[in-house]
């Protein structure tokens, strides 16, 4: 592809994603660094680190030396950009389609009001009994078996909105991920985020 | 169900790529090894002879009696792939945005702003062209 040569010029727009690129490179290895010192010190603690993807992928570079920390930096970019904007994308959507359909949200109010409360937050059995909307009439017998409490959950999305204030790695990645891959390599993305 | 028509009407990914590890025949078509097959998740989406004539229409109620019998085919709602390798954050996704939209509904009414443009367009993902301009206002004081 011809376009491809346009990616090695330093026009400013180059520059600034490889600028970005350096820097999400660099934080998250200061967090592989950060949560590798922490399993190191808690060895006979098992228990105090969190166990998730991230720490499996330096459990298996320890082990293995094919898995560097490069590999678990590509990792982590594609997991951060695969579950960020898809989902934020389905929000911004359904938010769209209900302020065109009030009728469905009223629909969807009610339910979420009979089942919640209007005043607690919603938990993860609450959740579950939504069928974001059902007509009361019919109730549905199938419930999506949730793994995550609502609990652990919430704290963790307030925590990334306080972070989205500045301009956060999220916005990074996304930047990056543009301006780097532009419409050229759509169909590789659009396997990555599948 | 209006997380699932939403879904089916602006899938987020509009469509995936599948090599063939092996010659195959595929509804009567001989697919040599090595071929790249790209499945158009948003025109399977929208297509009529699946859906039905509101096929491009916003109504959850096709999805009250179960997502496999929402349509003629029932794998015709692959917002997350299908097969081995099918969105390993499936769940988690559903669960945020259900969480979330919950959270919203409880809380606020919303409306269309003015300005609001609507015009889908792909920007790796299905985008908003214009942005979303979405007027809330807090339930509790009106």
């Amino acid at each position: 592809m011809l376009f491809d040569f346009f990616r090695f010029f330093p026009t400013r727009r180059n520059i600034n994603s490889w600028r970005l690129d350096k820097e999400i490179k660099k934080s998250l290895m200061k967090l592989i660094e950060r949560r590798r010192e922490k399993s190191s010190v808690n060895k006979t603690h098992q228990d105090s680190c969190p166990k998730d993807l991230l720490g499996l992928m330096i459990q298996a570079s320890n082990s293995c030396a094919d898995v560097t920390v490069h590999d678990i930096v590509e990792e982590c970019k594609s997991f951060f950009f695969a579950g960020q904007h898809t989902t934020s994308n389905l929000l911004t959507w359904t938010t769209v389609l209900l302020a065109m359909h009030p009728q469905w949200q009223a629909q969807a109010r009610e339910e979420v009001l009979r089942v919640c409360g209007s005043r607690d937050t919603p938990t993860k059995d609450d959740v579950a009994k939504l069928k974001t909307v059902k007509p009361p009439s019919k109730t549905c017998d199938k419930i999506l078996v949730l793994s995550l409490s609502a609990h652990c959950l919430f704290p963790v999305r307030k925590k990334e909105h306080q972070k989205n204030n500045s301009p956060s790695l999220s916005l990074y990645c996304f930047f990056f991920c543009f301006v780097f891959c532009s419409c050229f390599f759509l169909p590789f993305f659009i396997l990555y985020t599948i | 169900m209006i997380l699932n028509e939403s879904l089916r009407l602006y899938p987020p990914t509009i469509a995936t790529i599948r090599r063939s590890k092996a010659d195959v025949e595929l509804g009567g078509y001989k697919v040599p090894s090595g071929t790249e097959i790209l499945i158009p998740i948003l025109a399977l989406h929208h297509d009529q002879s699946i859906w039905g004539n509101d096929a491009n229409e916003f109504n959850p109620a096709r999805f009250s009696g179960g997502v496999a019998r929402a349509a003629k085919h029932h794998v015709a709602f692959i917002p997350f792939g299908l097969g081995v390798r099918t969105c390993i954050g499936q769940n988690l996704a559903i669960l945020q945005a259900k969480l979330t939209l919950a959270i919203l509904l409880q809380r606020f009414s919303f409306r269309l702003a003015p300005s609001y443009q609507h015009a889908p367009t792909v920007l790796m993902l299905l985008h908003p062209q214009y942005g979303a301009p979405i007027i809330f206002q807090h339930l509790s004081n009106p």
